[in-house]
């Protein structure tokens, strides 16, 4: 490994503002999920029955809800939800996407229409009401809906690999490879992989807005996280019983969701500038 | 008979890149006559189709050419979009390298002729008519149906056609060519060139030919250009250039050429890259691959030097070789 | 025709692989129905006889082409067993209400994102251009749940302008539909300005420029028509994605449509409900992608060539 193409790399990070301000944003969000217990005043449950429904002031930043819990608090803690959502939704999606778009991309026939009349499956009802059937069957809770929603995004995520894999498979290092007497396996892992990594990164980075909005929408809809969880989604939804009485509920939660997704979304844009310039925005 | 219609004077062509500005084209000087076929030679890359665009103002908002491009005496340069859009088309017409992509795959090849041809007040109908004229005009077979047909339709052959029918249909007194043959098939080549010449020959057309193929300049050319890395090397008359070859690199480019005389010689490369023109430092920029060169190539501009009235080089020790 | 021929055929096959998914996923379901319906504590007399009466105790595949056989013929979809009312007259109520909703919004939303798509392509680079792109940007990272809620605050508790929920008179569309618009509006104005500006860098917009267009010309007659290739499918096929995003809006605004009973019916696990909407729903999207295909042909001469059945 060269160290100048690396250097070369970073420089041109540091160029790119989209790249730093989206890491910025996102570095803030996983230092507040990873000190969550230290900046947040109270734990996120157990309120205050004295205390329901304060409005933002000095001793509760954001105000309390309901049940008398300090929002601010319960807004930190949702940070690891949200993070949890992003990590396990996008390693799922991944790792379905790399292997199942690989196989296809590599032997094409018979396996590639099977798997590509699988996909057209999960085209043909929109995403939203696939996952909301998945959870259904699987059960209300935050890992089913990471599931559900991971089951019904894989597949964008397969045409892209297998797309690419088809294009490198007939170029000349590939060749080289057969003749070494590679396997296919190892073809495919280890040089058709790598050359798709690039690519990789920047499909999960623009994925995972959709998949964290996605996720949280489930929650927002009762079939996601339960209570008391401080899932973000769920908060809102049950802020939106208060609106009138004590909107904060449904707004913090909602600008905390906003703020993390957009960091994913500019960092996404960045890299996709700096690593594959030529993929468009997913549609 | 050779009467002044376009005349470059000191362009310069520079693109906007990332960081600061590539030289594309440098202290180009030239002029076509009336009714003449001039045409300009180089590697891909030399600048050529920045030349002719640039002619059109076809080039992207980030080229910025300095010079004066006069036509008929007007500025081009100088004048507003509106009057420059009166002149595309109307004065001096251009051909593309590629000709799927330069039609409109959604419109009939005769509905985008007549597009044309309707600028000129002509309504709808009369300018079908023209279309089908002009269609018989460049050699189209069937051309009633070949009018109603859709650019997928059509071969590379029959699409050129209708580019060349295109830009006929105004009578422009300019033609430019960019590489029209490039993506043809030998056999159509022919055709084309056929085409090229008798426009020249009937309609009085003046034809800008840019092309890197010497063969199809020696056989329809009357005036040529050399160009080497945004520099013009070299301009003359054909035979004077063909037979007395003076500048290095046209020398290079000529011996590289397959002969038939000389079966066994192999064919002759020339050593070296082309530089990267990132910055406009003077010297003449064939100087790294040169066998002539000296230190001064490296830091002045080659003097333009005459050889006869109407041939001319760009080089400090050219004619130490004759 | 051919070609749309074999489309429908297609479609059809996908329509009963999805119906036939959704089925045995909830055939699969630990969740039983018949305990469901019995209420606590029933007895297995009881258990046994409600099973029998809707079939359940059958194999999997007669159970599907029972129900199959029932929805072709008859428009049974079964009780639902939370109304206890067939499931056709529960919800062929609330399609045209869906319906209304998605088609008034796509309206609104294309009226709006295309022509600020395309001037963003044309002035790309401008002030104008960086704007709706950074906005853009914000709107995608915003889900269409909290835009319900911000615009519920403020125009219903802020100015008291419009009614927070239900569905009875004009007023009450107006705050879904700005939601449904909002929520799309970013990624259809991104789809818009890219196509565009794909199309402002083919070379046959050099070549109409060459001939003598002028650039307004040109920008109607090669950019615009070209780019709306694209466009129209997109909006073609963005019809289903609508009803599925109206799913929260119903939800948040308590429409009485499709998305609010699907929601419910999962909640209430009254699966004869869900599967009666979901096939619903994969019917509309396998209809929307055929007429994607038909407004292809239609708009690009290179498709309507192949799909008239003949070769190069």
């Amino acid at each position: 490994m060269n160290a100048s193409p690396f250097r070369e790399f970073l420089r041109s990070c540091y160029k790119n503002l989209n790249f730093i301000v989206g890491f910025i944003m996102l570095l803030s969000v996983i230092l507040t999920a990873a000190f969550a217990p230290k900046i947040a005043p109270y734990y996120f449950e157990g309120g205050n029955p004295n205390a329901k429904f304060t409005s933002p002031c000095p001793e509760y930043i954001l105000g309390t809800d309901n049940m008398g819990r300090d929002l601010f608090s319960r807004i930190v803690y949702g940070t690891r939800i949200t993070l949890k959502v992003a990590l396990i939704g996008g390693t799922i999606q991944l790792f379905l996407g790399v292997v199942v778009g690989l196989f296809c991309g590599f032997y094409g026939g018979v396996v590639d229409r099977f798997m590509l009349f699988f996909a057209d499956l999960t085209w043909c009802v929109p995403g939203m009401v696939m996952a909301l059937a998945v959870v259904t069957v699987i059960g209300s809770n935050l890992t089913n809906a990471i599931i559900a929603i991971a089951l019904v995004n894989w597949a964008s995520m397969a045409r892209t690999v297998r797309a690419k894999t088809m294009s490198l498979k007939n170029m000349a290092f590939i060749e080289t490879g057969v003749a070494f007497g590679e396997s296919n396996l190892a073809l495919m892992f280890r040089y058709i992989l790598p050359n798709i990594v690039p690519a990789l990164i920047v499909m999960v980075s623009m994925s995972l807005p959709g998949t964290i909005m996605s996720t949280t929408t489930l929650s927002f809809l009762g079939v996601g996280s339960q209570p008391p969880s401080p899932d973000w989604g769920l908060m809102v939804s049950d802020g939106i019983k208060y609106i009138t009485k004590a909107p904060w509920l449904a707004i913090y939660p909602g600008l905390a969701l906003v703020y993390t997704v957009l960091s994913f979304t500019i960092l996404g844009e960045g890299l996709r500038d700096l690593l594959d310039p030529r993929m468009k925005s997913l549609g | 008979m050779s009467e002044e219609l376009l005349r470059l004077e000191n362009v310069c062509i520079d693109y906007k890149v990332r960081d600061g500005y590539l030289s594309a084209v440098k202290d180009v000087s030239f002029h076509i006559n009336r009714s003449e076929i001039f045409a300009i030679v180089g590697e891909s890359g030399c600048g050529k189709s920045t030349v002719a665009h640039s002619i059109m103002r076809l080039l992207g908002k980030n080229a910025k050419v300095t010079g004066s491009i006069l036509f008929n005496g007007r500025d081009l340069q100088a004048l507003s979009d509106k009057e420059i859009t009166g002149v595309r088309g109307h004065d001096i017409g251009m051909i593309f390298q590629n000709p799927l992509d330069s039609l409109n795959p959604v419109y009939t090849t005769g509905n985008q002729v007549n597009e044309a041809i309707m600028l000129d007040g002509v309504d709808k109908l009369e300018g079908w008519k023209k279309v089908i004229e002009l269609y018989k005009d460049i050699k189209m077979p069937d051309p009633e149906k070949r009018a109603r047909a859709f650019p997928h339709e059509m071969s590379g052959g029959m699409r050129q056609r209708v580019m060349i029918a295109m830009m006929l249909s105004r009578n422009p007194a300019l033609l430019i060519a960019d590489e029209p043959t490039t993506a043809l098939d030998v056999t159509i080549e022919a055709q084309i060139l056929e085409i090229i010449s008798q426009l020249k020959r009937e309609f009085h057309t003046a034809i800008m030919l840019i092309t890197h193929n010497f063969g199809l300049v020696a056989e329809v050319a009357d005036r040529v250009a050399i160009m080497y890395a945004g520099e013009l090397v070299e301009e003359g008359n054909v035979y004077e250039v063909f037979a007395h070859p003076v500048h290095p690199y046209t020398r290079l480019l000529m011996a590289a050429l397959p002969r038939q005389t000389k079966r066994e010689g192999r064919l002759q490369t020339i050593d070296g890259t082309v530089p990267r023109l990132t910055e406009s430092k003077p010297g003449c920029r064939f100087a790294n691959r040169c066998p002539l060169a000296k230190e001064i190539c490296f830091d002045q501009d080659p003097p333009v030097r005459r050889l006869s009235g109407t041939h001319s080089f760009q080089c400090f020790f050219a004619e130490e070789v004759e | 025709m051919q070609y749309i021929v074999k489309r429908l055929l297609i479609g059809v096959l996908l329509v009963i692989c999805v119906s036939f998914l959704v089925f045995s996923m909830l055939y699969l379901m630990p969740g039983d129905p018949v305990h469901l319906m019995a209420g606590e504590g029933a007895s297995q007399e009881r258990l046994d006889e409600i099973a029998k009466q809707y079939g359940l105790d059958k194999p999997l595949m007669e159970q599907y082409v029972n129900w199959l056989k029932n929805v072709l013929t008859r428009r049974n979809f079964g009780i639902s067993f939370k109304y206890k009312v067939p499931v056709w007259d529960l919800v062929k109520v609330r399609i045209p209400v869906s319906l209304k909703l998605t088609l008034v919004t796509a309206v609104i939303q294309y009226l709006i994102a295309v022509p600020m798509g395309l001037l963003c392509a044309y002035k790309k680079d401008t002030l104008f251009d960086r704007l709706v792109v950074g906005g853009t940007l914000v709107m995608t990272s915003i889900p269409s749940f909290w835009i319900a809620v911000l615009l519920m605050l403020l125009f219903a508790v802020k100015f008291d302008l419009l009614p927070l929920s239900g569905f009875t008179s004009w007023k009450h569309y107006v705050l879904p539909i700005m939601a449904g618009v909002l929520g799309g509006l970013a990624s259809t104005t991104r789809l818009t300005k890219s196509e565009a500006l794909d199309a402002l860098n083919e070379k046959y917009v050099t070549t109409a420029y060459a001939k003598g267009l002028s650039e307004r010309a040109t920008r109607i007659r090669h950019v615009l028509r070209n780019s709306m290739i694209i466009i129209c499918v997109q909006i073609s096929q963005s019809i289903p994605w609508l009803i599925s995003g109206y799913i929260i809006l119903e939800k948040i605004f308590v429409i009485p449509g499709m998305g609010g009973l699907l929601i419910n019916s999962i909640i209430y696990q009254d699966f004869n409900v869900v599967q009666c909407l979901i096939f619903i729903i994969s019917i509309m999207t396998v209809i929307c992608n055929i007429l994607a295909d038909m407004v292809l042909g239609l708009l690009d001469p290179r498709i309507r060539i192949s799909t008239g059945g003949g070769d190069k």
